[in-house]
């Protein structure tokens, strides 16, 4: 049924992970954004690498540190050639999540067929744009709502804590504290875990369980 | 009219957990496809009992004198919830979507009714009836979910009986065709059926699901067309 292939798509179903990272000034400090860089290139290699895979996983890696910026447009794992960032600025949370809404609403980008998302927002402080309307309207958004969503303070303090919390909304999962650089390799091991076996699973829109403890074999150690 | 049909467990999957249902009488057809929900744990009963839902729902319909499609809905509710609820499982791990096509040959009328994700086409009189759900990343609406009647997509309307074609699939396969071309995916699956004797043709239909072309698919997928070419 050669003709009959035409009419199908070949290409497999994206699962879309997009990444909203804080890049402002304070990320510099402590060598924080050194192993942040790491921790990325580290999970979208070993993404890229695994072939037991039923889904194909795509990256999407917006920045927030003065301005907002598409640091990775929606792109295959295996085509990213990671390029490190750098820390500056103030920390624009607020309209990094209009630009994620747009962004995910955006069917010509990501299609209906894929996947639902996993959204990643990971800070060291408080948003110092209007940042309430934004995310209300990022979590009630039709297709935000449905995506798995994770978020690590790293030292963010309790009001900072509390924004990433309230972008978790209801799920069950917390808000995973980084309090040494290795738990940021540690949180981001997390992120590569659940996004593997959501993509190796014969039904990737199932929430799988995993938790922070179960990624912590074979950290090598950092230290601020 | 000519029906064929298949249906295949998706790779690596352990259970079925699509259903098809086609009654072909004199006077009236139905074709049924539902998809029980991955996330049900027993969404493969509640798929069976959907097929049997539909069917139950318009054999009574049928008998009544004002043959409203709000109250055909409402008897598929009502035979699902009666059967789910006669069953040892509770009715959320047993969510479903809903496919139906009713066919009533004597009238020239037919009904298609969608509840959650999958595909409907019909083509008759040079005019396209085309249903498909919007919902993304697979969240659905089912039976075992749904309380109402706006959650289905209902179009009734006649057709010409000996000129039509009819296609309803499960998002196994509907997320996969090419947008906008879903039309020519069924009138090339009838001419590929039209050469063959029709002993071979769900044999065929089964061959070109188990052959799925797109990469690393895992869903179930059913397949049920009809049609009439005598003009």
């Amino acid at each position: 049924m050669e003709n009959l292939n035409d009419l199908i798509i070949q290409k497999a179903r994206p699962l879309p992970v997009i990444i909203l990272a804080d890049i402002s000034g304070s990320m510099a400090s402590d060598n924080k954004m050194g192993i942040l860089n790491i921790a990325m290139r580290e999970m979208i290699d070993s993404l890229k690498d695994e072939n037991s895979l039923r889904a194909e996983i795509y990256f999407s890696v917006i920045t927030f540190g003065g301005d907002v910026k598409p640091h990775i447009n929606f792109t295959k794992a295996n085509e990213i050639n990671w390029v490190d960032l750098s820390a500056e600025g103030n920390t624009p949370m607020g309209k990094a999540f209009d630009v994620t809404k747009t962004l995910l609403e955006d069917n010509t980008i990501i299609p209906s067929r894929s996947y639902a998302p996993t959204l990643v927002l990971l800070s060291d402080g408080v948003p110092t744009d209007n940042w309430e309307a934004p995310l209300s309207q990022l979590l009630t958004s039709p297709r935000a709502s449905k995506a798995f969503r994770i978020a690590m303070s790293i030292g963010a303090g309790q009001e900072g804590k509390a924004v990433l919390k309230q972008f978790l909304g209801d799920s069950e999962s917390d808000v995973f504290e980084a309090i040494q650089a290795r738990d940021i390799k540690k949180f981001f091991r997390f992120v590569t875990m659940s996004v593997s076996q959501r993509a190796k699973s014969v039904n990737p829109n199932q929430p799988i369980s995993i938790s922070f403890d179960d990624s912590d074999e074979n950290l090598d150690d950092f230290e601020f | 009219m000519n029906i064929h049909s298949a249906i295949i467990k998706g790779p690596k999957k352990e259970k079925l957990q699509d259903a098809l249902g086609i009654v072909n009488q004199k006077d009236f057809g139905i074709l049924i496809v539902a998809d029980g929900l991955g996330s049900a744990k027993y969404s493969e009963y509640g798929a069976n009992k959907a097929i049997v839902a539909v069917e139950k729902a318009v054999v009574q319909w049928r008998k009544l004198k004002k043959k409203d499609n709000k109250v055909l809905i409402q008897l598929i509710h009502f035979y699902w919830n009666l059967l789910i609820g006669d069953s040892d499982f509770e009715r959320k791990d047993c969510l479903t979507t809903c496919l139906f096509a009713y066919i009533d040959k004597l009238e020239k009328k037919i009904i298609l009714g969608q509840l959650g994700d999958g595909l409907l086409f019909f083509e008759s009189k040079g005019e396209t009836v085309f249903l498909k759900s919007s919902e993304d990343f697979n969240y659905t609406k089912s039976l075992g979910n749904s309380k109402s009647y706006d959650d289905w997509n209902i179009k009734s309307f006649s057709y010409d009986v000996n000129s039509f074609t009819l296609l309803i699939a499960t998002d196994g396969i509907s997320e996969d065709l090419v947008e906008n071309r879903e039309n020519e995916f069924a009138e090339t699956v009838i001419q590929k059926m039209l050469k063959l004797k029709i002993n071979k043709r769900n044999n065929t239909l089964k061959q070109l699901l188990e052959d799925w072309p797109t990469k690393f698919h895992t869903d179930d997928k059913t397949i049920c067309i009809a049609w009439e070419k005598k003009k």
